[in-house]
């Protein structure tokens, strides 16, 4: 090869001289291009020009815009793409200098110009996670609710289900939500019961009734009926096979409340309580209760306290949580209770600062107006 | 996977992957609770827990030291008081 690389660098010495030969002349039949990459007097008809790697890419870039066939059109789009590379370019014979100089600077050039055009042929990168998803303005739908109450600290009432019934209330301020109505959130109290629907514990519930009643009768015999701190079974209300209720259902027609005049009135409510669920007839429910409360509240909270206590007691062998401070009639408790048209004794009460609920189990949301 | 990734970036999920290592009680469906530490959550909300004790419906307490929760059967998590939501979740994010 010593031989024609001589020759060569005699013709590129003559060349630099006068006008580039036929060799160097890109539009000539002669043209040897090897002779021309090597060649610093090469004149190239567009100077401005991208480089590109290998043939591939230039026919994959050209070939996306098959309206654009004209060479220059093509390049002008390619310019339009690709801003930064103009400033790589300086002129023909230095450009090519560079190239055979420094190939690792012009293999970086060319990298970031092929890195950019990916760029710019990505769309805008938008960053989407939760709480962009929470926070976002234009939010639609029954979410932007949600949204409300988070960005307004509403206090809320979210519904809580088991299987079939509704478990429960959750009162508390919403922190964060997902389309799933997963809901986190603070300051929870939570007022609920557990749903009973084993045999056995029916059975249990069964006899602990017969034994109350029973009770109950010895203490009828004795005691006066304004002082009357009945025992009634917590499981009442929900042993509702037909016929077999009725010895169960005596003892509660004695309810635990001091004002006696209103035990005979009370009995056919509470007997209608029995046979339906207390959700079936929400109307009666609160009524009943609220009558109550209003002729309890003159009542001596002393009788009141034994009543509690001796609940608790019995009902301590069935569940080791008590319904609520003893003694004390909580505010939430009796607002949910009769939201929900249940006896606030047979209601859970608990507090917790953080919770966290699966949307599976979310009934409703309601907003709590101050 | 992906759709594992999309779940813990865009739903709460976030919130319950933040606890992991802490002592946390889940409450699940069928009336009954763990109280452990969370060692893992995925993207369905499985958890695993350990060092737990298993209060059953009737308040019966079990002490198991594995504890492996379906995400679908589990209510409530009760996330302990020490940690802030906002920046647990802005922190996974």
């Amino acid at each position: 090869m010593a031989g024609p690389g001589k020759d060569e660098s005699s013709n590129v010495k003559k060349a630099s001289k006068s006008k580039p030969g036929p060799s160097l002349d890109v539009t000539s039949v002669e043209f040897n291009p090897l002779e021309a990459l090597y060649s610093p007097e090469c004149i190239i008809p567009h100077p401005q020009v991208r480089v590109f790697k290998n043939v591939y890419e230039y026919e994959r870039l050209t070939s996306s815009d098959e309206n654009a066939t004209d060479p220059e059109s093509v390049q002008d789009e390619l310019k339009r793409k690709q801003p930064g590379t103009t400033k790589t370019k300086t002129g023909g014979p230095s450009q090519f200098r560079k190239e055979g100089a420094a190939p690792k600077g012009m293999k970086e050039s060319t990298q970031t110009e092929s890195d950019n055009s990916k760029k710019e042929f990505k769309k805008p990168f938008v960053l989407r996670n939760i709480l962009t998803r929470m926070e976002k303005e234009e939010l639609a739908g029954p979410l932007s609710l949600l949204q409300q109450c988070l960005m307004k600290k509403h206090n809320v009432r979210v519904w809580t289900r088991s299987a079939v019934n509704i478990r429960g209330v959750c009162r508390g301020y919403i922190v964060a939500f997902d389309k799933h109505y997963n809901l986190a959130m603070i300051d929870v109290d939570e007022v609920y019961k557990n749903p009973r629907y084993t045999k056995i514990q029916r059975l249990r519930a069964k006899k602990k009734a017969l034994e109350e009643a029973e009770r109950e009768k010895l203490a009828d015999a004795t005691s006066t009926l304004s002082i009357k701190g009945s025992v009634h079974s917590r499981l009442g209300p929900r042993v509702e096979t037909g016929s077999a209720n009725s010895p169960c259902r005596d003892p509660r027609s004695i309810k635990p409340s001091s004002a006696s005049v209103e035990n005979p009135s009370r009995d056919p409510r509470s007997v209608h309580r029995q046979s339906s669920m207390s959700k079936d007839s929400p109307s009666r429910d609160p009524r009943s209760f609220q009558r109550k409360s209003i002729v309890s509240s003159p009542s001596t909270p002393s009788s009141r306290d034994q009543s509690w206590s001796s609940a608790q007691q019995s009902r301590s062998d069935s569940q080791g949580r008590s319904r609520h401070p003893s003694g004390t009639r909580n505010p939430v408790l009796i607002c949910e209770s009769v939201f929900l048209g249940i006896h606030p004794e047979e209601l859970l009460y608990r507090h917790v600062n953080q919770l966290f609920i699966r949307g599976d189990n979310v009934v409703s949301v309601n907003i709590i107006s101050s | 996977s992906n759709r594992e990734k999309f779940a813990f970036k865009n739903t709460l999920i976030c919130l319950l992957k933040a606890l992991e290592g802490q002592v946390a009680i889940v409450e699940l469906r069928n009336e009954t609770s763990v109280k452990g530490r969370i060692t893992n959550v995925d993207g369905w909300m499985n958890m695993t827990m350990t060092g737990g004790t298993f209060k059953n419906k009737t308040r019966k307490i079990i002490k198991f030291t594995d504890f492996f929760v379906q995400g679908f059967m589990i209510r409530f998590v009760q996330i302990p008081d020490h940690i802030d939501i906002r920046k647990a979740i802005e922190s996974e994010v």
